[in-house]
């Protein structure tokens, strides 16, 4: 296996010594295990059904079917290594840089498949980009972190396109007024939390329809996190987002619905107060209350 | 979905809400002793038991302000969800009432204390023989709603929300010999008007009580069954996505 195989792997793996704390945790639910809840939405812009993920012999997801609504923030928990982030790769084919990894199953966007082998995956990725753990800003200047997407893609005709497209991008990341005056600077002299938001500006500037962004606030501290959480309220208006935590408070607070992982599966699905409130499954109910994880 | 007994990771939050629960119960079964004693004070004109039960009271208002103190640490350091946060709103609703309740056996006291100052006679006691039986009544539907919630017996929740019935109608007979009391003798208006407003206390103490079962039905089953008719609570209701 290559770096990235293995960093992908261990990540996904159980770490931090979670142990499950009885047996019905360990217990894995299989594949014709019926997800809890309503997994479908009128109208989606994201459909998936029967995703299945193995990265060699290893089931990480075990065909998880679920739908993403229009301009709906969906959350997406559970414990370590229970497969969270490995679908919402499958959701921009990023698992296609992992060459141990095989996915099977239709997964759509607007209908159409994203897995078509005619399928261009570079404007793929411009239409649901990603957001990651670790704010990784290129090593240019502000302005250019915003314009190289919208450069690459062709979607300004001249400078002065370019430099409204990058202003509204910081403006929608909430990140222009911090930055105006200093365009020219590195992004990676920003903090922690601009440089996020520097991050979720660039993912912007290519007109994105989903973001998907993999826990996002966990390197932050709490200021930075609620002005994340703040902007991914505001984004909502414009973009579909999906959003892996650990955090249930942030999912309790940010999604509109709420779906919970467990060893591949995907066990329940549901309006996020109903998960919080009064969840169907024991696991759910289990995992959210803090019995294990 | 009754109470979670799985053991939480973090040991420390089962032990807070298992003592914010233990006073809740322990408020509680004072609460009980008090609408008993209540009802006796007035029925005999015990002023010995009007004083306990003023001691009692401010026993269970300390107990009610332990609480506060413990419902406010416990949502801001641990944040419960689901079953934990719904149970810890019954407890902390539950608190609401018996404090309630205390006052309402409080009322009872002062009126005992104040019937023996007026040196209620003999032939006038037996105007509050139906305290007495009415009290006895809704300390037990009080005793039997308290078992249900250290249970979590939604069953008996419903059960005792069905016997409200049993309640009204013992305050409905009680009243309707009050005023034959009243037409055959106008001059026990004073006794009728205030053991007719005892009567009224311990409906109120019942109506504490129904709504205590309440809770406990929300914090089982997640359904609130505050407006929705008697006859409905059954299993089919509880286990229906919707509650209408």
């Amino acid at each position: 296996m290559n770096t990235i195989e293995t960093a992908v792997m261990d990540q996904d793996s159980t770490v931090n010594g979670a142990v499950p704390e009885t047996a019905d945790h360990k217990k894995e639910l299989g594949t014709d295990f019926e997800t809890v809840g309503n997994v479908r939405v009128a109208n989606p812009r994201m459909a998936t059904t029967g995703v299945n993920v193995y990265y060699g012999e290893k089931h990480a997801i075990k065909n998880v079917s679920l739908d993403i609504g229009k301009n709906e923030v969906i959350s997406m928990i559970g414990p370590s290594g229970c497969g969270k982030s490995t679908y919402l790769r499958c959701l921009n084919r990023m698992n296609d840089t992992i060459d141990i990894c095989k996915v099977n199953g239709e997964i759509k966007l607007d209908g159409q498949d994203i897995y078509d082998k005619k399928l261009d995956v570079v404007p793929l990725r411009a239409r649901v980009g990603m957001v990651f753990q670790k704010p990784n800003p290129f090593p240019k200047s502000i302005y250019d972190n915003i314009a190289y997407g919208p450069r690459i893609h062709g979607l300004a005709a001249n400078r002065s396109e370019l430099d409204e497209i990058v202003e509204t991008s910081l403006r929608k990341a909430g990140l222009w007024d911090e930055v105006k005056d200093r365009m020219d600077q590195p992004g990676t002299g920003l903090s922690g939390g601009q440089q996020q938001r520097l991050c979720i500006a660039r993912t912007i500037a290519v007109s994105p329809e989903v973001i998907l962004m993999d826990e996002p606030c966990s390197a932050l501290d709490p200021i930075a996190t609620a002005k994340i959480e703040e902007l991914i309220d505001e984004l909502r208006e414009n973009f579909t987002i999906a959003i892996v935590t650990h955090s249930m408070q942030q999912a309790a607070r940010v999604s509109q619905r709420t779906a919970y992982f467990h060893l591949g599966n995907l066990v329940e699905v549901g309006d996020t107060t109903q998960i919080f409130t009064n969840p169907s499954h024991k696991l759910t109910e289990d995992y959210i209350t803090g019995r294990f994880g | 979905m009754a109470a979670n007994d799985t053991p939480h990771i973090f040991s420390r939050f089962d032990g807070d809400l298992g003592e914010f629960r233990q006073l809740v119960l322990d408020m509680g079964q004072l609460a009980c002793e008090q609408v008993l004693l209540g009802a006796r004070a007035v029925n005999n004109c015990d002023t010995g038991l009007a004083q306990e039960v003023r001691s009692n009271f401010r026993h269970v208002r300390d107990i009610d302000m332990d609480l506060l103190e413990s419902n406010v640490r416990l949502l801001a350091l641990h944040q419960p969800v689901a079953s934990d946060l719904r149970f810890m709103m019954m407890f902390s609703r539950t608190a609401y009432d018996l404090e309630r309740i205390n006052r309402e056996a409080m009322k009872l006291a002062d009126l005992a204390e104040l019937h023996s100052e007026s040196q209620r006679t003999r032939e006038y006691c037996e105007l509050f023989d139906d305290v007495m039986t009415m009290g006895t009544a809704v300390s037990e539907l009080l005793g039997r709603v308290l078992n249900a919630i250290a249970e979590g017996n939604i069953d008996e929740g419903i059960a005792v929300i069905n016997s409200q019935d049993q309640i009204e109608r013992i305050s409905q007979g009680a009243q309707r010999r009050l005023a034959t009391y009243l037409m055959q003798d106008p001059r026990t208006i004073k006794w009728v008007i205030d053991a007719s407003s005892a009567l009224k206390g311990l409906e109120r103490i019942a109506d504490h009580a129904t709504s205590i079962a309440m809770n406990l039905i929300f914090a089982c089953s997640g359904k609130d069954v505050r407006h929705a008719h008697v006859l409905n609570l059954n299993e089919d209701f509880l286990q229906s996505p919707t509650c209408s």
